[in-house]
């Protein structure tokens, strides 16, 4: 007979609880996944990243996994940057089912709050709301990440031994290879924001979710473009038509590219752009163990 | 072990539901909470469950205040609601999963009542049926040995013989530590296990009684005809002629006590009721 005495194993347990409520829910958003970047790189007919540069930028000259890889270029020291051209497929995908699959995991963990009777069921559980929360906070922004680190590696294991045996030169992907973990620091980043949105809506919360994040986004773009005309006259605003433009908005709104006149030196908006993500992050999670906390009432 | 102090509660639109109400249940002992739908029982048993707030007043459930829900007075109590969840999974992974929480279960007793329930071990939750389900689930309650274990309507679902069950389950469970409170409308089904007999109308207490204490207060008789004398506090058709309920108990001829013809006569005449009972605590 397992006693649970203390915080940690509660934790502990809690989580174990929630992976084998939902083993299969996990289980198939996992296989779906991979199931799609398997036919993604295996087919020769169909290529999702000219499909969204037709829809997206059909008058764009560059591809989208040069762009990518160029981007990244600049941003790795590591030694995939010595085999750029070999590694597109992992540099394009690695991220996208990263991000996909873990919001997705991460907005069904507060999936059984959503039905009254499954939620009384859950808070009658003998555990504080804590450690509760931080249990699925494990699940998303530890578990998940080495989770699908790990199946993402037998993945490119696979890919690379077929690559070999048709004599391409597919480059492994290492475990701690500094892209993979690029994309997961932003990914654990991400998942706070994410986290909220699951706490908050908890049925459908993915899909209410991607909804509430356009919005927010296109209120974000507007709030912030509007603010530099009023605070900054002298601000060139020749980028400002673009925002709609997904190769440069992102910089642009964050203020990493902005052009100013009488510059505003580059690092510092730099830094400012990271500490307001960091910032925002924790203000998520704290927001959602408030929502949560009122939900176990 | 339950001590209500002048309860005020309201809902949030400001309608007050509980106005200083008062009770004190004590341990080894079954209550059945009856009422009429939306006399307050289910909003009571928020409160006894830190659900719902009350405004004002003293609530102690188990020396714990329900309010602050921590996990020593989660652990004090299981719920049973009328509609019960359970996860889909087998009820060995169900077992295995939330059993550690409580720290006095017995898994012994828990597959004693799974034997007497004659439920297989080999459960999926996914693939059995609503009485099966439930009946998994008062036996995991009741394995918990939580002090305090609350059942709202427990017998629905339940099909005949495992009504009988339960009864004979509940009322070798019951010790000097535990307190069972039964929420029912279905009083015919668990009349022989209630030892004491709470009624609320309106979110007042309207009887707060033992059935030895309505015992001593109250015949029940059965007439052949209406009766007319006026003794006779109410009378209402049974089979074989009237049950009647007369003033005074302790007579060679009285029944034990029918708490769904004392539940329509306390709703018939509450003043009436309401003194003669209170009379009889005294």
């Amino acid at each position: 007979m397992i006693i649970i005495d203390t915080s940690y194993k509660r934790i502990l347990w809690l989580i174990l609880t929630d992976i084998k409520n939902k083993k299969y829910l996990y289980a198939s958003v996992l296989l779906t996944c991979f199931g799609v970047l398997t036919f993604l790189f295996f087919n020769n007919s169909f290529s999702i990243s000219s499909f969204l540069d037709l829809i997206f930028n059909p008058n764009q000259q560059v591809s989208y996994s040069s762009r990518t890889v160029t981007t990244f270029y600049y941003s790795s020291t590591g030694p995939i940057a010595q085999n750029l051209h070999f590694l597109k497929y992992h540099l394009e995908y690695f991220p996208k089912a990263l991000f996909l699959t873990g919001f997705i995991i991460t907005s069904l963990l507060f999936m059984e709050y959503g039905e009254i009777t499954s939620r009384r069921f859950h808070i009658a559980l003998p555990a504080m709301s804590v450690e509760k929360w931080i249990s699925k906070l494990i699940i998303s922004a530890v578990l998940f990440p080495i989770l699908f680190l790990t199946i993402y590696q037998l993945f490119a294991l696979i890919t690379y031994q077929w690559g070999n045996s048709k004599g391409l030169e597919y480059v492994r992907l290492h475990f701690f290879d500094p892209y993979t973990w690029y994309y997961i620091r932003w990914y654990v980043v991400a998942q706070c924001f994410v986290f909220l949105g699951a706490v908050v809506f908890r049925k459908y919360s993915f899909f209410k979710l991607t909804l509430s994040a356009l919005v927010l986004y296109f209120i974000l773009i507007i709030v912030i473009n509007l603010s530099m005309i009023i605070l900054l006259p002298d601000l060139d605003i020749k980028y400002m038509d673009s925002y709609l433009n997904r190769t440069s908005h992102m910089s642009y709104i964050l203020g990493n590219q902005m052009y100013v006149k009488q510059g505003l030196p580059t690092e510092l908006m730099v830094t400012i752009k990271y500490v307001a993500i960091i910032l925002g992050a924790l203000g998520a999670l704290f927001l959602s163990y408030l929502r949560f906390t009122e939900l176990e009432a | 072990m339950i001590d209500i102090k002048n309860l005020t509660y309201k809902y949030p639109s400001g309608q007050a539901v509980f106005n200083n109400l008062n009770l004190n249940l004590s341990s080894g002992t079954i209550y059945g909470l009856l009422g009429k739908n939306g006399a307050g029982k289910t909003t009571l048993i928020k409160n006894l469950l830190g659900l719902r707030r009350g405004t004002s007043g003293d609530l102690v459930v188990g020396g714990h205040n329900p309010k602050n829900r921590n996990r020593n007075f989660l652990e004090s109590y299981f719920f049973i609601p009328e509609d019960p969840y359970l996860p889909e999974i087998t009820m060995k992974e169900y077992i295995e999963s939330y059993s550690p929480f409580y720290p006095n279960f017995n898994i012994d007793h828990f597959f004693q009542i799974l034997r007497e329930f004659e439920l297989p071990k080999m459960l999926h939750f996914k693939k059995v049926s609503f009485g099966q389900k439930k009946k998994a689930l008062i036996a995991f309650a009741i394995a918990t040995h939580t002090p305090l274990l609350i059942m709202d309507e427990p017998t629905n679902g339940l099909d005949i013989p495992s009504k009988r069950q339960f009864r004979k389950i509940i009322s070798h469970m019951i010790d000097d530590k535990r307190l069972f409170i039964v929420s029912t409308h279905q009083i015919r089904d668990l009349h022989s296990l209630i030892d004491h007999m709470i009624i609320l109308d309106n979110g007042e207490v309207i009887v707060d009684n033992s059935i030895m204490m309505i015992e001593r207060a109250i015949s029940f008789e059965v007439c052949r005809t209406q009766p007319d004398e006026e003794s006779n506090l109410y009378s209402e058709r049974v089979p074989g002629g009237y049950m009647c309920l007369k003033e005074g108990g302790g007579r060679p001829e009285s029944l034990e006590v029918d708490m769904e013809v004392l539940f329509n006569a306390v709703m018939t005449d509450k003043k009436v009721f309401s003194h003669i009972l209170k009379a009889g605590q005294s």
